[in-house]
């Protein structure tokens, strides 16, 4: 059913979505494995010369910790960073595409990227995978208006037919000749997700600049921010003491206290506080600037020596084994 | 006219506390006068019960004397604020003279009423040109209706008795700032989703000019007043 994609498409694939409600609806008991979740705290705030970003270093899978020192500030442009919180597969893939496509459009204008150009192509990126489906979804609105049986149609894709999903509802076109290729139709026919909360942060010819970006494309151009699940406990130690016009120790001072209160505070956020200053001079990047619990050291030794339970009886039984075929495939080694 | 009601999508991103989208959960006015608008919003952002910006300017310009106020879910609202400032430049540009508030209102309503199922945002449109004045028109849910004046957002069902009330026809630019203010902070002192500051936008012929209202500087009302024995109890207690 599942049909080879000869002719692969750039970005983002949601053609398991579907295979996967589908498997949730009609398996019962089945639980459909979900992406990773940073679990995060990402701050940024606006001094005097630029913008500091921060971030802590767990990336959490449920409750357990799938690394604790992970990258949470990714590159965009050289004056231009980006804090990523949510799924950590869409954050990561959201930002080294925007670094691509800045890198091209820069290439291409011959000018130094902008900051909001960053946050114009994350917001239509992200507004397009979360919510409208543009233009094709009303004419299948229109077939549905027949009142027909839901119908399913199987794993794979068909050619000739499609379901679109529209705010929770399943609308269906059934066996209709469709005229067009499904994968011509398919990055705007889904309700495809992508859960990535990003800070924007850099320093362009206007000045600094620091943007929050949610899931569904909203954005909010800030003095000081913080997202991720311990964005309260941030976002409370920010609006104590954030002044405008800081300097520089006083700005990364406070984002250190910031991020610190969302590892302390909130469950998924923890390890390491990562941090990074840009200014007009350029961008600088600091791993682990401060580590606010840090691992204590084991107090005993824990493994038992050899002997330590007695054995009563040993029975050895060998295993009558044949030998049925012998391949021997030479390496070449020259 | 009901604010448009909260969407409830699934907690996927379980990193924003509340449930789902982020909305705009807002109060938003604008108001006739001869020779341009008023238009006024509230500047509260919420995803859940948290909110997540409390200075959100909801006043979009769409082109020079023209500005949109923002309602409804965040993303919706921007993308369509976005699509319509594109559409309407490009329009302007092939006019060769500044598009008509009539114009810009159509624009919205088009976007708005084409993906109506799919989005969750209204837009109110005001502004001034020289064939019609100041003109405020609604757009919810894709029709498009001129009003003398409009209110909007989750906010606004909580003032309509307010506005229906003190509404005159024919009051300068100042009583209309007054008003747009005073319906605002009422609203913003009885919906939960609206709050902040007030942002005002005054457009003439002569051009744009935008206010902030601080909170010190929100007008007050019965309970809120100095003069009122249990809001001074209340600071009595509180330190």
């Amino acid at each position: 059913m599942l049909q080879a994609d000869w002719n692969p498409q750039g970005g983002f694939s949601f053609k398991n979505c579907q295979r996967n409600a589908f498997l949730e609806s009609s398996l019962k008991g089945l639980r459909v494995p979900h992406a990773r979740k940073t679990g995060t705290t990402i701050a940024g705030l606006v001094f005097q010369d630029g913008v500091i970003l921060g971030a802590d270093t767990r990336a959490t899978n449920d409750s357990v910790v799938a690394d604790k020192n992970c990258e949470k500030i990714h590159f965009i442009a050289p004056n231009i960073y980006c804090c990523g919180a949510g799924v950590a597969a869409d954050a990561e893939m959201t930002t080294q595409m925007m670094a691509s496509n800045m890198e091209l459009h820069a290439l291409s204008t011959g000018r130094k990227p902008r900051v909001v150009t960053v946050t114009r192509m994350l917001r239509q990126m992200l507004f397009r995978y979360c919510g409208t489906c543009v233009g094709e979804l009303k004419q299948f609105w229109k077939i549905w208006e027949g009142g027909r049986e839901r119908e399913c149609l199987g794993w794979g894709w068909k050619i000739n037919g499609w379901e679109a999903r529209a705010r929770g509802k399943w609308a269906g076109w059934g066996n209709r000749e469709v005229g067009r290729r499904n994968d011509e139709i398919s990055p705007h026919s889904y309700q495809g997700h992508i859960g990535a909360s990003l800070i924007v942060g850099g320093v362009d010819i206007t000045g600094p600049l620091l943007y929050s970006v949610h899931p569904h494309g909203s954005y909010s151009r800030l003095l000081f921010t913080a997202l991720g699940s311990g964005q309260e406990a941030a976002i409370s130690v920010l609006e104590d003491r954030f002044k405008p016009n800081m300097t520089l120790e006083e700005g990364q001072q406070l984002i250190v206290e910031a991020v610190t209160a969302g590892i302390l505070d909130d469950l998924g956020s923890g390890s390491n506080v990562d941090m990074c200053v840009i200014t007009q001079a350029g961008a600088k990047i600091q791993r682990a600037v401060s580590t606010p619990a840090v691992i204590s050291k084991r107090q005993g030794k824990y493994r038992y020596p050899k002997g330590t339970t007695a054995v009563m009886k040993e029975t050895v039984t060998p295993l009558a084994l044949e030998m049925i075929e012998e391949t021997v495939q030479t390496m070449e080694v020259e | 006219m009901h604010g448009i009601g909260r969407m409830q999508e699934s907690s996927y991103f379980g990193d924003l506390p509340g449930v789902g989208e982020i909305h705009t959960g807002t109060t938003i006015m604008a108001v006739e006068f001869d020779g341009g608008v008023v238009v006024g919003s509230d500047s509260r952002v919420s995803a859940g019960a948290a909110v997540v910006n409390r200075v959100f300017n909801k006043l979009a310009p769409l082109h020079q004397q023209i500005y949109c106020a923002l309602s409804g879910s965040a993303a919706d609202a921007q993308a369509i604020a976005d699509m319509a400032t594109y559409q309407l430049e490009l329009h302007g540009m092939e006019l060769e003279k500044q598009p008509l508030v009539l114009s810009a209102a159509n624009v919205v309503k088009n976007i708005t009423y084409k993906y109506r199922e799919e989005l969750s945002a209204h837009l109110m449109v005001a502004g001034w040109d020289p064939y019609q004045g100041g003109q405020v028109y609604g757009t919810l849910e894709g029709m498009l209706i001129r009003q003398p004046f409009a209110v909007g957002g989750s906010g606004s069902a909580y003032i309509y008795g307010y506005v229906d009330a003190s509404y005159k026809p024919g009051m300068s630019p100042e009583e209309c700032r007054q008003f747009t203010t005073n319906a605002i902070a009422l609203a913003m002192g009885r919906d939960g989703s609206s709050g902040g500051v007030i942002y005002l936008v005054t457009i003439t012929a002569a051009g744009t000019k935008q206010e902030i209202i601080l909170g010190k500087e929100l007008p007050q009302f019965y309970d809120e007043k100095s003069e009122c024995k249990e809001y001074n109890s209340l600071c009595e207690t509180a330190k």
